[in-house]
């Protein structure tokens, strides 16, 4: 057959490769690599990274890395509540009553608590609102042995927060991203796993 | 994409981390960011901005608040500071129990009709004009301390409220006047006159073998919580015998549809018969200790029961029938009345009979009367009305402030409250709205709704409950003792008063650190009023903080016994209030009842309760004149044409109704509808037959009536909750009933059905807990609380009249209420549909609640092609609302009818005027679920659904979640879950324990002992469905 | 009885003359019996010529006044029934009549009907081609264009039927990011999905194929340069080679097979969205044969109403003749005897089964609040077809008319009984109800007329509504070829 048949043939390969893979894609939701703007820089590396020590120009050791807060100073109730709580500002005025009052987005935080205003914090990680997830049921699940469900080392055997298991590394994010997919299939790979457990009923997360 | 698959509501339930006065914005807010992208909306979270440490572990975590409203002790459930639910209290000693009202409170609270803040009303002449606290008090203040004031009131049963009226009166000579628009004084005037005291004691229906009640209403009314004590002897094989009800009345109320036994008595002859009973005991049987008392046997004379009996058109020895059973249960039988019936003029001789019939049975020295409960009748006919409105007239009064009341909508006719009104220089409504009365007035100073006040209430039993706010007033409102008592205090009330308002400044020397006290003054009048009255202690004392903390928890204190009550001995005088036989009533009477969800018309703007069905006559949204079907016949009616009728001067024009086993000669019409000014949703819904009430002897009649019923021309539809009122059980076995006679020969009986065939679906496989309910159709009355519970804790929308009319309702559970037809001959096709006078004239009533059964072998399940209702590994019939698409085949599959499905949008408004024309139904609904702050009652851990979704009973999936959400926390085995973990909010509301839900592989679990319990019944077999549900069979006792 | 000295194609017949019996030639046959030949097809003497003429004349002229008439009608209801469906969209299922119990109304109702009516098409063209009935060949076309709009139109109710529509593709089992979620392939809503986009498709490869050599025809008659492109385009440049017809009729053949067992299939499917279900009145063995019945039934109803039509407007009468008609008034008399043996038996099985459910819900359905729909109905389909016993009746113009009419509109009604009736009193009786049409059910059913003849009026202008070629097959060549001779021998001619 002549070539100009089989180029077009090709092209409309390609097209419907596109077509069809863009919208599986459009249709799989997976919100994985959000990334927000906050209306305040908050860096979690800087709280809940590990330190960092070293020598300033004055040659003082500061720590240039996080002071390694757990995440459940601020983000209280995981372990109590289907919530895992947006600390209100008053838990920053803790520290920055006293601390840091120089830094400029420290200051903004300190404008919003002045006007006595909460702060207007961007959703991350967004289940949408037929999903009822409920985090202590996640965090305090063990099996018949007794240890947590959820992996407590990452897939190189590091140690890892639990929370990091659908959270990513937050505490090395300087803004942070959503880094798993984040959508339906995404929650059942794990929930059919015959390790875990888990209930497949539509109830566990739709009501 | 995703986002787009539900509703944006759930948006607006995603407050947990919100403060909840910030919802409405919020609301916008989640609005414009659902539409700011389809693949990935952005959403805000708001946190707090200063949170107090006690709320950390609160978050997301309903708290409970122990109240009490109108009386009856409640339990408030909130989410984020929003009263979501009210529940019952669960450990209730007062014995007082709750009405619809209470569980419908909630949408009283959000109602947006309230008025917002003080209004300037100009006595209706001009548009009324917002105000201010300060404009009001400076207007009130002098005129209270110049005195001539008149406070007219509701029933106040609240001790601290009496005590500052008390004071206030002392010093400024104010005048209280309270009138409760339902009160008849029939009943205090008997017991006054009887035992020189007013006080009632309660019935112990649960000791009482056999119950006889002359037009008694205590099912209709079950705020005194008899419903209970009835209930616990209801269900035969338990421990006790069942007891037996016999009830005679004119129109079947939800009692008479209750009892065994049912004998068509009109009001007015209802005393004659009941004092005709007395005879045949008394005389006739020579039974009880009056028997050989020559005075009440001449006070009797007069009503021989054959005499009676004639003029009743009933058969003598019916009423000799029922005096020997009486006279063979002596010491184990009660004689009730105090319904509608005492209302009418012949109610004192009710009442009278009643007495001398109790006394004649023993009832009082068998204890079958609670004198440790008796209560004072709460006070106040229209006697004292029609007194002020003289008042008023006469120019005596100078001041006037109303205090929930609302005579101008309620006062009959003849009072002309409406003119009185207008001789008062000043009036002002403390009301919460704008409504009939507080238009005639100067001034509207909106009194906050119980749940956001302080206050206080006398219990039965000697118990006082706090009513403590769960929520800050959502509208510039301010708590009735805390206005009253400020008042006061600016009037020169001295002394508590004064001390009062004090205690709201900053104390002299305080640390400037320190918090600022409590600024609401009746808070600080309360607690002293405690700290002096009951618990003995300085306010601010640790040991007082320490027991009314205790308070505080537990809802109530034991104070101290109340008087004991006198000898229950007769005073011979007493007697004439049997008088003479009266003449025997001609023609039509009416009798004016309560309606049954909305009482005396108060919470007339409340949906959930004007959406309400009658569980007898099933309208919703209205009401209607009821004719006895024979009547109704003749007059060639249908339902919903109009008929006039006319009692003396007044008329009023409303649709007809064929109401089963009412009186040839009665017609019935309930209170509490035609509201003018109550707000959006109840505005001109059904008739307002108050004005047809009458003043005799002092007293408010609303019974035995004389009137004339003609047709008009004209049809107004009413909005009917069922299709078909009449049940055929031999062919249709859908209702397990049987009589007390044939259980005791097979206690299988009555649940005889067809069997089904093989099932070719292999069989469901519940390996740990699998959750079952079980509804005892002998407990059940019928009285629809479960409806309402389920509505507020399921967030299920109002539709409306008129979605009603469209048969679109939306509760998903429902009463079935049935008249059982006779057996057919076995023709094919012998029809019972339309009623026929055979069955509606002495009908047999059967209840259902009937909800989603939760089939093994679903039908909705197999034919959803979106996979949207499932069946779960513990038995539920799972429905997922962002999957379902709304084909409405399993609606169509569903045998019992219980798929509800949004026809509209119904938690959005549709504004578009262009639309709205095109279909006058669109954009209703915004009116009657979501203006305001009406979303605030949403349960968060329920979606609201959206247009376009199937939904239906989950049997509370919420709270299952929950349950095993906790035994995961708590390290517990989720294999069985015990009784009580997962309660359903039908089951929490229901007052009779008729419904039992659990996981029936539970060890030792109550709902598995009943499926398997001789009574339980499976509907349709046939059709091979296996419900979850098993009723129990309705057994009437029918044995003499 | 006509005797005809001379060959009968010496005279030249009209479709007035037609008989409706076999004419008999002079003399005697080789065994002494008459002489007997059908009567022509094709009348008036038509040459291969004029056929090309009278069917392509339809595409050529401007479109006549009473084109115009009916096209605006037809688009006026069309727009209707648009904007009835737009409201739709924009507020919920809540304008419409439906309710609960009755959660199915007028969409379904419709739904059935027009896919009842999309069955006669392919019936015509694939089954009475497969027992070669030479007659069809006057109205198969247009059958089956027909069957293609009627398709269209039903397939619009289940879509819109839906209370959220935009998720409708969820009903197409794709591979997602939700576990993956599938469709439920138990239920038979799931069923009509395949079994509706499989006819629709087969019907639409069939109709076009017997389509390209006529739309050859009409490219060699096209004077206008564009006129030619775009019809050479739509006729795959066909030349009318041998091997272009060899290869042409095999695949007729072929699609033929493939077609006539969807006839079938496709409405038992869509009889198992009741019988598959536990409803008294639904739930029902008998449902596939009887729906199928029904639908030949009502789809020839329909095919008679268009070809009044088309005989009349478009003087089509040599080549629809009298005899056509005829056959369809046989043809319709006898599905209506079925359908209506279907009725009855329905009621001997209620009694026969002894369920209280099955009996009541028969009951009710003939005696009950929707009595006058059930007579509707059984008066429409059993009885009044029945007047088709008599030959005068069945050749005369305006009783084959109203006859057709009649019919579907109870058909129309049959549906109508079986939804509602069934679901408006079920086991329950406290759940039983009403229904009733709204204002918007009747726009949308209006509306989807307006888009059937819309549709079919379009048909009509751009495309031979006629098979050309199949018509000159049947003709008799000696008379085709006789005078004019300056018509030259179309390439869509058979040889």
């Amino acid at each position: 057959m002549s070539r100009r048949k089989t180029s077009v043939r090709i092209l409309a390969l390609v097209v419907g490769l596109v077509v069809t893979g863009s919208l599986a894609y459009g249709l799989s939701n997976a919100r994985k690599g959000y990334e927000p703007r906050q209306p305040i820089l908050f860096r979690h590396t800087r709280m809940a990274g590990d330190p960092v020590w070293a020598r300033n120009e004055k040659g003082e050791m500061v720590n240039t890395g996080g002071f390694g807060i757990p995440c459940v100073y601020c983000h209280t109730m995981p372990y109590k509540g289907r919530h895992s709580t947006v600390p209100s500002t008053v838990v920053c005025m803790n520290c920055h009553g006293t601390v840091g009052l120089s830094k400029e987005w420290v200051l903004k935080m300190k404008e919003y608590w002045d006007r006595g205003e909460p702060i207007p914090w961007v959703k991350v990680h967004d289940l949408p609102d037929f999903v009822y997830y409920d985090h202590s049921a996640h965090l305090n699940a063990r099996n018949e042995k007794g240890e947590l469900k959820l992996p407590v080392k990452d897939a190189e055997g590091r140690p890892m927060v639990v929370c990091e298991n659908c959270h990513g590394r937050v505490a090395q994010m300087e803004i942070v991203r959503v880094t798993t997919p984040f959508n339906m299939q995404w929650c059942l790979d794990c929930h059919r796993k015959p390790e875990m457990k888990a209930s497949t009923d539509c109830v566990t997360c739709h009501r | 994409m995703k986002r787009n698959e539900t509703s944006p509501h759930p948006e607006a339930l995603e407050v947990d981390r919100r403060e909840f006065l910030r919802v409405g914005g919020a609301l916008a807010a989640a609005g414009a960011l659902a539409s700011a992208g389809c693949r990935q909306p952005q959403e805000a979270t708001v946190p707090f901005h200063d949170m107090s440490e006690k709320l950390v572990d609160g978050q997301g975590q309903p708290r409970f608040f122990a109240s009490v409203l109108d009386g009856s002790p409640v339990l408030l459930r909130t989410r984020e500071g929003r009263p979501i639910l009210v529940a019952p209290s669960p450990d209730d000693a007062s014995g007082r129990g709750t009405t619809l009202r209470h569980h419908a409170a909630l949408m009283d609270l959000y109602d947006p009709d309230r008025a917002p803040g003080p209004v300037w009303v100009r006595r209706g002449k001009g548009a009324p004009v917002a105000s201010a606290w300060t404009v009001v008090t400076s207007e009130v203040v002098p005129r209270l301390a110049k005195g001539s004031a008149v406070l007219l009131t509701g029933p106040v049963s609240s001790p601290s409220l009496k005590a500052a009226i008390a004071e206030i009166s002392a010093k400024t000579g104010l005048v209280h006047v309270a009138y409760a628009p339902l009160e008849s004084d029939a009943v205090a005037t008997a017991w006054l006159r009887a035992f020189g005291d007013a006080r009632v004691p309660r019935p112990r229906l649960d000791k009482a073998d056999l119950v006889v009640g002359f037009g008694a209403e205590f099912l209709d009314d079950p705020s005194d919580g008899l419903e209970r004590d009835f209930a616990l002897r209801r269900a035969p094989g338990g421990g006790a015998p069942m007891s037996r009800f016999i009830q005679l009345e004119g129109r079947l109320t939800l009692t008479g549809a209750n009892a065994d036994r049912r004998i068509r008595v009109r009001d007015s002859e209802l005393a004659s018969v009941a004092a005709a009973v007395a005879h045949a005991v008394v005389i006739g049987q020579r039974a009880g200790p009056l028997a050989n008392d020559a005075e009440v046997a001449k006070a009797l004379a007069p009503f021989a029961p054959e005499v009676v009996a004639k003029r009743a058109g009933i058969d003598p020895s019916v009423l000799t029938g029922l005096a020997a059973e009486l006279a063979k249960a002596r010491g184990r039988a009660v004689v009730l009345a105090g319904g509608t019936a005492s209302a009418s003029p012949s109610g004192e001789t009710l009442e009278m009979a009643t007495l001398l019939l109790n006394l004649s049975i023993d009832a009082f020295g068998a204890g079958l009367f609670d004198e440790a409960a008796a209560e004072a009748p709460r006070a106040g006919g229209a006697r004292a009305l029609a007194a002020l409105a003289d008042d008023l007239r006469a120019g005596k009064v100078a001041t006037l402030i109303v205090a929930g009341a609302n005579p101008v909508y309620d006062a009959p006719a003849s009072v002309r409250f409406a003119e009185a009104l207008a001789k008062v220089s000043f009036v002002v409504s403390l009301n919460d709205r704008v409504d009939e009365t507080a238009a005639l007035a100067d001034f509207l100073a909106p009194a906050s709704h119980p749940f956001e006040s302080w206050g206080d209430e006398a219990l039965p039993r000697g118990l006082f409950a706090v009513q403590q706010p769960a929520i800050q007033p959502l509208y510039d409102t301010k708590g009735l003792l805390d206005l009253l008592v400020a008042w006061g205090a600016a009037a020169g009330v001295p002394g508590a008063v004064a001390a009062a308002v004090a205690a709201t400044a900053p104390a002299p020397g305080a640390a400037p650190g320190a918090p600022a006290p409590n600024p609401n003054p009746g808070w600080h009048y309360l607690r002293a009023h405690w700290g002096r009255t009951l618990l003995g202690r300085e306010p601010g004392t640790p040991a007082f903080e320490a027991a009314w903390n205790a308070v505080l928890r537990d809802g109530y204190l034991q104070g101290p016994a109340p008087a004991a009550a006198p000898p229950r001995r007769l005073a011979v005088p007493a007697l004439a209030l049997l008088g003479s036989l009266p003449e025997a009533p001609a023609g039509l009477e009416l009798q004016l009842y309560p309606h049954f969800a909305l009482r005396d018309g108060r919470g007339a703007n409340n949906g959930w309760l004007q959406e309400f069905p009658d569980p007898v006559t099933r309208i919703s949204w209205g009401g209607a004149v009821s004719i006895a079907p024979r009547r109704f016949d003749e007059m060639k009616l249908a339902n919903g044409d109009l008929v006039e009728v006319k009692a003396g001067e007044a008329t009023l024009i409303a649709p007809a109704y064929r109401h089963a086993g009412m009186h040839h000669d009665q017609v019935a019409i309930p209170l509490g509808l035609g509201r003018s000014a109550c707000g959006v949703i109840g505005n001109g819904i059904g008739p307002n037959a108050f004005p047809l009430r009458a003043i005799s002897g002092g007293r408010t009649v609303s019974a035995g009536i004389p009137v004339t019923v003609r047709r008009v021309t004209g049809r107004e539809e009413l909005a009917f909750a069922q299709g078909s009122d009449v049940i055929d059980r031999d062919r249709r076995p859908l209702v397990p009933a049987t009589t007390l006679t044939a259980f005791e020969k097979d206690a299988k009986a009555g649940t005889e059905q067809a069997k089904g065939g093989p099932s070719a679906w292999p069989e469901h496989r519940f390996p740990d807990a699998r959750w079952a309910m079980a509804i005892d159709l002998s407990k059940c009355n019928g009285c629809g609380k479960c409806v309402i519970g389920c509505q507020a804790e399921n967030n299920i929308p109002v539709v409306g009249r008129r979605g009603v009319l469209d048969r679109r309702e939306m509760s998903w559970i429902r009463i079935d209420r049935y008249y059982d037809a006779p057996k057919k001959d076995g023709r094919w096709g012998a029809e019972v549909w339309d009623g026929p006078l055979a069955v509606v004239e002495e009908p047999q009533t059967l209840f259902t609640p009937m909800l989603c059964q939760h089939c093994e072998n679903a039908p909705c399940e197999t034919v959803c092609p979106f996979v949207a209702t499932m069946h779960s590994e513990d038995g539920l019939n799972q429905q997922i609302y962002n999957r379902c698409v709304g084909t409405r085949y399993c609606a169509n599959n569903c045998p019992f009818k219980v798929r509800r499905f949004n026809f509209w949008e119904y938690s959005t408004a549709k504004t578009s005027a262009l639309f709205r024309a095109l279909d006058r139904r669109i954009g209703r609904f915004s009116d009657l679920n979501t203006r305001g702050l009406m979303q605030m009652k949403n349960n968060p851990e329920v979606t609201v659904r959206g247009r376009g979704v199937m939904e239906k009973c989950s049997f509370c999936i919420q709270r299952i979640r929950e349950a095993r959400a906790a035994a995961t926390r708590a390290g517990r085995k989720k294999d069985h879950f015990a009784d009580g973990v997962v309660v359903p909010a039908c089951m929490e509301a229901c007052p009779t324990g008729a419904i039992t839900f659990g996981d029936i592989h539970a060890p030792g679990s109550r709902v598995a002992a009943l499926a398997a319990h001789p009574r339980a019944m499976k509907l349709l077999e046939a059709t091979g469905v296996k419900p979850s549900i098993s009723y129990l069979t309705k057994v009437r006792h029918d044995k003499a | 009885m006509t005797r005809l000295e001379t060959s009968p194609y010496a005279t030249v017949m009209d479709d007035g003359q037609l008989t409706g019996h076999p004419i008999v030639l002079a003399g005697k046959g080789p065994y002494g019996g008459d002489l007997e030949v059908d009567e022509p097809l094709v009348t008036g003497g038509k040459t291969w010529a004029e056929v090309d003429r009278d069917i392509c004349m339809h595409t050529e002229q401007f479109p006549t006044k009473r084109w115009w008439m009916a096209f605006a009608v037809a688009a006026t209801a069309l727009a209707i029934g648009t904007f009835a469906m737009l409201m739709l969209f924009y507020s919920g299922m809540g304008i419409l009549g439906i309710n609960r119990p009755v959660g199915w109304g007028s969409f379904i109702i419709n739904f059935v009907f027009w896919i009842g009516i999309g069955h006669a098409g392919t019936l015509i063209s694939a089954v009475l081609y497969l027992f070669r009935q030479q007659w069809r060949t006057g109205i198969n076309r247009a059958a089956e264009a027909m069957t293609l709009f009627a398709v269209a139109c039903a397939g619009i109710f289940p879509i819109i039927h839906l209370g959220r529509p935009w998720f409708a593709y969820w009903l197409v089992p794709y591979p997602n990011a939700r576990g993956p979620l599938w469709v439920n392939f138990n239920s038979p809503l799931a069923w009509d999905i395949f079994a509706i986009s499989t006819y629709g498709l087969v019907s639409l490869a069939f109709w076009y194929i017997g389509l390209l050599p006529d739309l050859a025809t009409v490219r060699d008659r096209a004077t206008h340069p564009w006129r030619k492109k775009i019809y050479n385009a739509m006729s795959f440049g066909w030349t009318g080679s041998h091997r272009a017809w060899r290869h042409y009729e095999s695949a007729y053949m072929i699609l033929a097979a493939f077609a006539t067992p969807l006839v079938f299939s496709v409405h038992t499917i869509v009889s198992f969205d009741f019988a598959t279900s536990i409803l008294p009145g639904w739930h029902t063995t008998i449902f596939p044969p009887y729906f199928v019945i029904g639908a030949i039934f009502s789809g020839f109803a329909m095919v008679i109403t268009l070809m009044t039509f088309m005989r009349g407007y478009f003087g089509l009468t040599n080549y629809i003749t009298t005899n056509h008609m005829e056959a369809m008034a046989k043809i319709l008399m006898l599905t209506g005897l079925l359908v209506g043996f279907a009725y009855s038996t329905e009621f001997f099985m209620a009694w026969y089964s002894g369920s209280e459910w099955e009996g009541f819900v028969f009951k009710n359905r003939a005696f009950g609040p929707y009595g006058w729909a059930y007579a509707i109905m059984f008066t429409c389909n059993a009885i009044v077809p029945q007047i088709f016993w008599w030959k005068k009746m069945r050749r005369h113009a305006w009783v084959l008319f109203v006859v057709s009419i009649l019919v579907n509109v109870g058909m129309w009604f049959e549906r109508y009984v079986i939804v509602v009736t069934s679901l408006h009193r079920d086991f329950l009786p406290s759940s039983w109800g009403m229904y009733a049409l709204t204002r918007w059910d009747y726009m949308i059913l209006l509306g989807s007329f307006g888009l059937f003849f819309t549709l079919f009026l379009l048909f009509v202008r751009v495309l031979p509504v006629i098979a050309i070629s199949e018509v000159k097959g049947v003709m008799d060549p000696k008379v085709a070829r006789s005078a004019p001779t300056d018509a030259a021998p179309a390439a869509g001619m058979r040889r």
